[in-house]
């Protein structure tokens, strides 16, 4: 598909050209708006919609020449999905910026979330069979194709519908929610499969980890579990601020 | 058993692959992240096999890429997302055609409902019910799979989970934002308030198929509608309603209704022409009765409240302030002098030359010479 005519509004509103910003303020603010509340209903990215017309029009700095972000406008979409692809990225990279200044949880917080576990000292085999069991799976994920750990992450970790997830892999949610299955299966035969070779454990210990990871198991931070593996990524990592959220 | 396997599984990921947490590749400057124009690619099908599989290998290991893709997913437009299999031209003519035979049976069975709908004009605009605006409207049919954004309108999707995304962030604060506006952006920025109200009241609801009741608000607004039932005892009602509608549409040929600061869409004539009244003075056309939407330029920055359409090629809209628009050949659009600065509420035309014009004062003014003079109507 060709998109020669959003390039040539956005050449011309890049040039400066008046009715091209016009018609360009006229067809994309409802869009931009629109987007801009579709990430914060509250709308708290409306700013980020002001800030990016600001530098699509391309404010510069007095004496200098003035620079639009359209110019890094390609043509390879539509004109209306780059703006909401920047509009996303900004948003993304303002949110994550601001996660690493979140202050992480107190270890009174973390003492207490612990005593609401049980009264007595914690159980060594507990602790294991959990930690092992999210090895176990920290390794099944690695060993699927990218696409599959792809829809994983889109609905388990970003929590998207099926629906949604299948817009971004161009599926249906029913081919979504097929391949999530099978997927499920492949991750619980692999992971019984390791902590039955690699650990020795039979089906009542298996069982076990399945049940005890499924209480409450924390987060699952990959990155610590395969420190042994690569830990030249590690150490690098280490020495940056953490960038998950 | 099989079940139990799968389901303790889906609990185990669901609880452990914690947004954001799962970032295990190493990603180096040949294997950067995801780029703007990349994105807008990749969501317009526009990547080919290799750049696709390389920006997906990417995403599937990098937690900040998925966040992207997941935040774009979320500003698609309703009019963007795949229609699904009812939606299809093969099994269009199942919907008007089952909602048909539904609403006569009901027709005969029930009362007639009161519609508030007005009949003037050769234009029928289909406005949303206030009722479904807020998300109730009639269930889709029972086998439809999607779980478009639209169809989570009229049909509750599965529990949305609070996602990382929703919640907002520190950033760039109002008076950095304001600071950086060029002076152009002064027009970008009018009305902001409002059409923060109006985009929430209308993003994701347009009501065009038998779906919805064409339940209008009179003048001013949804506090002069009528009272409402309950959505649950509405909703057989609302077909029958719909159905009625349709049927003085066949034998009157022209209604015209006019909602404040809602999307509207005004059916020519020939169905198949339809205009939709977008949040910021937008306009949309459609030629083929509405499964495409051609953005147009009316020079309008305030946002259109109502139009009448006698044929395909012209149209009238009208919006507030005394706004009144004309295109006599469907595409370019030029505007009307209106005697006074007064709010429109509705406008009836008869073809490029006549129109009537209400006010929000009640006074009707009459044109019949594509709007060069406008006559004050007595005694309305």
């Amino acid at each position: 598909m060709s998109y020669a005519g959003d390039l040539e509004l956005a050449r011309r509103c890049a040039a400066g050209e008046e009715q091209a910003w016009e018609r360009f303020v006229l067809e994309y603010r409802p869009l931009l708006y629109r987007a801009a509340d579709a990430l914060d209903p509250s709308g708290g990215a409306r700013d980020l919609a002001d800030s990016l017309y600001a530098d699509l029009y391309g404010l510069a700095e007095p004496g200098a020449e003035r620079q639009s972000l359209f110019r890094y406008f390609q043509g390879r979409s539509s004109l209306a999905t780059w703006l909401r692809a920047v509009l996303s990225q900004r948003y993304v990279d303002r949110l994550r910026a601001g996660a690493r200044l979140e202050p992480l949880p107190d270890e009174n917080h973390v003492a207490h979330r612990d005593e609401g576990r049980g009264t007595g000292p914690p159980d060594p085999d507990r602790l294991r069979h959990v930690a092992l069991l999210q090895q176990a799976l920290a390794r099944a994920i690695e060993e699927l194709d990218a696409r599959d750990r792809l829809r994983l992450g889109c609905y388990y970790a970003q929590q998207l519908k099926l629906a949604e997830t299948g817009r971004i892999l161009k599926e249906h949610e029913a081919t979504v929610s097929r391949q999530l299955a099978r997927t499920r299966r492949t991750l619980r035969d692999n992971v019984e499969r390791r902590l039955r070779e690699d650990h020795r454990l039979n089906d009542a210990q298996i069982a076990e980890c399945f049940e005890l990871a499924s209480e409450d198991p924390g987060p699952l931070d990959l990155r610590e579990m395969l420190a042994d593996q690569v830990p030249a990524d590690a150490a690098r990592k280490k020495s940056e601020p953490d960038r998950s959220i | 058993m099989k079940a139990d396997r799968d389901a303790s599984m889906d609990k185990l990921l669901a609880s452990t692959l914690k947004a954001g947490r799962e970032e295990t590749r190493r990603v180096t400057p040949a294997d950067a992240h995801i780029d703007a124009e990349t994105l807008a690619a990749w969501t317009d099908g526009a990547l080919d096999a290799r750049e696709r599989a390389a920006a997906e290998a990417h995403a599937a290991g990098c937690a900040r890429c998925q966040q992207l893709l997941a935040a774009m997913v979320r500003t698609q437009p309703a009019s963007e997302v795949p229609k699904s299999p009812w939606r299809m031209p093969s099994l269009a003519w199942l919907v008007p055609l089952t909602a048909a035979a539904t609403a006569l049976a009901i027709w005969v069975a029930v009362p007639r409902p009161s519609r508030v709908q007005v009949s003037t004009g050769e234009t029928t605009v289909d406005e949303l019910a206030p009722a479904a605006r807020s998300g109730r409207s009639l269930p889709p049919p029972p086998d439809e799979p999607a779980a478009t954004t639209r169809d989570q309108i009229a049909r509750p999707d599965e529990p949305r989970r609070p996602a990382a995304l929703q919640k907002s962030a520190p950033g760039l604060t109002e008076s950095d934002s304001a600071n950086r506006v060029p002076p152009k952006a002064s027009a970008f920025l009018k009305d902001t308030k409002q059409e923060s109200v109006e985009a929430k009241a209308t993003t994701p609801t347009i009501a065009e198929s038998a779906n919805v009741a064409p339940a209008t608000p009179a003048a001013g607004g949804a506090a002069a509608a009528p009272a409402l039932p309950p959505a649950s005892a509405r909703a057989v009602p609302r077909a029958a309603a719909e159905a009625g509608a349709r049927m003085e549409t066949a034998a009157a040929p022209s209604r015209m209704a006019f909602a404040a600061g809602l999307d509207v869409i005004v059916v020519s004539s020939n169905p198949s022409t339809r205009f939709r009244l977008l949040p910021g003075g937008g306009v949309q056309r459609s030629a083929d009765g509405g499964s495409t939407w051609r953005t147009e330029v009316t020079g309008a920055t305030d946002t259109l409240r109502g139009g009448s359409s006698p044929s395909p090629s012209v149209c009238w809209l009208i919006g507030r302030a005394g706004t009144v628009l004309l295109s006599i050949d469907g595409r370019t659009w030029r505007r009307i002098t209106f005697p006074e600065t007064v709010d429109l509420l509705s406008i009836v035309a008869t073809d490029q030359d006549s129109a009537t014009v209400t006010t929000a004062d009640g006074r009707s003014f009459v044109t019949a010479d594509g709007g060069q003079t406008w006559t004050l109507r007595p005694g309305l």
